[in-house]
């Protein structure tokens, strides 16, 4: 026996106590993880998504907070071109809509030709083209899902398409997109000659130097559009940040609480046990062991806490994502340093709002409980 | 007699409470013999437990000097070193850790003290031996009846093997044949190893096992045989 031991066996002991802390710590773990894994699971796939479509710099209406609602005019894609850095620009149309199934699905239309085509590949069939009318491509896991092949059709917009081909790329958000061409979108939604977006490929050479001088230029020659970078955009972006938002304040107060509880479990533990710590300083325990057998207690509370917490959070945070609503659209980014920091605060809460009571418990006047009366 | 052969020596202890409305030690004195058997009595609220406990370091003296075995205890440091080695004490009620079992209470005051743990185990059986609870390593205290807790409690207060046992009232929760079981216990331990003891007690029959008797009275007083 050690004082692990003494700690462990007082644990083991209070069954119910300790189950219920353990518990408390598990949820707010849990939150922290699921929350803060999929903002960030969101703020990635979206940036992950326009990367891997190859733009590197976006234009988008002034006064819209989300760029979804954004309108441009579809000719301001040749102001854009005289920027001498810009090897490729197009006008771009994104629109959210809901299949038949209940899932959402990101539509992206572009002009035949445009750079966007070629950042996808190809799995099966071919890209649409003008002289198809109403011919679209499909993510592969969106695909898989609906069980279309090529030559099916599919309703966007309550129109039928031909799905002419399926297309990969490394992104989850790509998988599950429709691609189309920007002349049928615009017409089905009735935005005709207006995109949502310009979307920029620079050339090679033009390294960061020569990305930002390339967005000062634009901004200055487009004084009522928003020029940025395809990373800016994204982390400026307001769903990005509500998200984010919303993850930290959640989680702050999912922690708070769980500190909360395991201040309460320490203070009842201590004082039921003012008698028992009170025989240990009369065995010859030392204060700080006494002290460190209690720490090691809210410790032990907390780290089986943390580590169930890590696992439920990853389960949630897959679970959630999962779900018809979102699925296609975020992926959770749980990375082993979130499970650890997750680790180590559930341990630091659990050190800490012991160390009071503990500190409390050990200077109590063991004469005073120990005569009786 | 000589100090030097005193394994206690109290001077004016002062020790009040809520104001000096309870007057819990007012000035008491004592000397205890090396090897000495001592009841200490008196009416109830006179101050023997608070001298028992300060004798242990764990009252916080207003006033007062205390010589263990030659040495006056410089602080909690001190006062902890010799709970943990000089100094046994055994309370009123068997307070033993609910949460451990009676061979894990006995070992408790080994904790940091011996290192190896087949000789805390060694010991753990030697003392439950000697208390007659050979048998009852694994029991749980809420197990075990008044008097099988108290001797494990006596086991625990004896496992650094001190060289001074304080014990207040000891038997005060048992029956009479329990009571004799422990007392004639504590008379064997100072016949064999030479204990020092200090006992509280109510009752003539176990304060007829010890050598004299020390009386308390409203927090000071004296030898009476
Ligand atoms: N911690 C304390 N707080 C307040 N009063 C105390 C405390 N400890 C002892 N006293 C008072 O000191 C006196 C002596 O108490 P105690 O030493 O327990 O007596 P005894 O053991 O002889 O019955 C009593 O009046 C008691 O109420
Ligand atoms: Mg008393």
């Amino acid at each position: 026996m050690n004082i692990v031991g003494v700690a462990a066996s007082n644990l083991r002991q209070r069954r119910v106590r300790s189950l219920l802390t353990v518990g408390g710590v598990a949820i707010a773990i849990a939150a922290f993880v699921a929350f803060i894994g999929l903002s960030r699971g969101i703020e990635n796939t979206l940036r992950h998504s326009l990367d891997t479509r190859g733009a590197d710099i976006i234009i988008v209406e002034s006064v819209s907070e989300d760029y979804l609602s954004s309108v441009v005019p579809e000719e301001l894609v040749e102001r854009v071109r005289e920027e001498p850095l810009v090897a490729a620009a197009a006008p771009e149309l994104d629109r959210m809509t809901t299949l038949a199934d209940g899932t959402n699905v990101f539509v992206v239309a572009w002009p035949e030709g445009a750079f966007g085509w070629r950042n996808l590949t190809l799995v099966e069939g071919r890209l649409p083209t003008t002289v198809d009318g109403g011919a679209v491509v499909i993510g592969v896991s969106l695909a898989e899902r609906l069980g279309i092949h090529v030559g099916d059709t599919v309703d966007v917009f309550f129109s039928p398409f031909r799905v002419v081909g399926i297309v990969d790329s490394g992104n989850v958000i790509n998988r599950n997109l429709v691609v189309g061409l920007l002349g049928d979108m615009q017409t089905l939604t009735y935005r005709t000659g207006q995109a949502t977006s310009i979307v920029a490929q620079l050339s090679p050479e033009a390294g960061d130097d020569g990305r930002e001088a390339a967005v000062a230029r634009l901004r200055a020659m487009l004084p009522t559009y928003t020029v940025d970078t395809t990373e800016a955009l994204i982390s400026s972006s307001m769903h990005v940040n509500v998200a984010r938002v919303l993850a930290w304040s959640i989680s702050t107060v999912a922690l708070l609480t769980a500190v909360l509880g395991i201040l309460n479990t320490m203070t009842m533990a201590v004082n039921e046990r003012r008698r028992e710590i009170a025989i240990m300083r009369a065995v010859g325990w030392p204060k700080r062991r006494i002290v460190a057998c209690l720490l090691i207690e809210g410790g032990l509370l907390s780290a089986i806490g943390g580590a169930i917490g890590c696992a439920a959070g990853t389960a949630i945070a897959w679970t959630v994502s999962g779900s018809p609503n979102v699925s296609g659209f975020v992926v959770p980014d749980i990375t082993a340093v979130l499970l650890a920091e997750a680790f180590l605060i559930a341990l630091a809460m659990g050190m800490v709002s012991s160390l009071v009571p503990a500190w409390g418990g050990a200077r109590q006047s063991p004469a005073a409980v120990l005569r009786g009366h | 007699m000589n100090r030097i052969d005193l394994a206690i020596s109290a001077i004016g202890l002062v020790k009040h409470y809520d104001g000096g409305r309870a007057k819990a030690l007012d000035g008491l004195s004592i000397d205890v013999a090396q090897g000495a058997m001592i009841a200490l009595v008196g009416p109830s609220g006179s101050g023997k437990s608070t001298l028992l406990y300060a004798l242990a370091g764990l009252v916080d003296l207003d006033v007062g000097t205390i010589v263990i075995e030659g040495r006056r205890p410089g602080g909690e440091a001190d006062w902890t070193r010799l709970r943990a080695s000089t100094i046994g004490l055994v309370f009123q009620e068997s307070w033993l850790l609910p949460t451990l079992t009676a061979a894990q209470n006995i070992e408790l005051p080994m904790v940091g003290v011996e290192a190896s743990a087949r000789v805390r185990t060694r010991r753990v059986e030697e003392l439950l031996e000697t208390v007659g609870m050979a048998g009852f390593a694994g029991r749980m205290p809420d197990s075990l009846s008044g008097g099988e807790r108290q001797r494990i409690a006596m086991a625990r207060s004896l496992a650094n093997g001190p060289r001074i046992l304080l014990a207040d009232e000891p038997t005060g929760e048992l029956d009479s044949a329990n009571s004799a079981r422990i007392m004639e216990m504590m008379a064997k331990l100072r016949a064999e190893r030479g204990v020092t003891m200090l006992i509280v007690t109510h009752d003539p029959r176990m304060a007829a096992y010890c050598d004299r008797r020390y009386e308390v009275v409203d927090g000071t007083g004296t030898y009476v045989d």
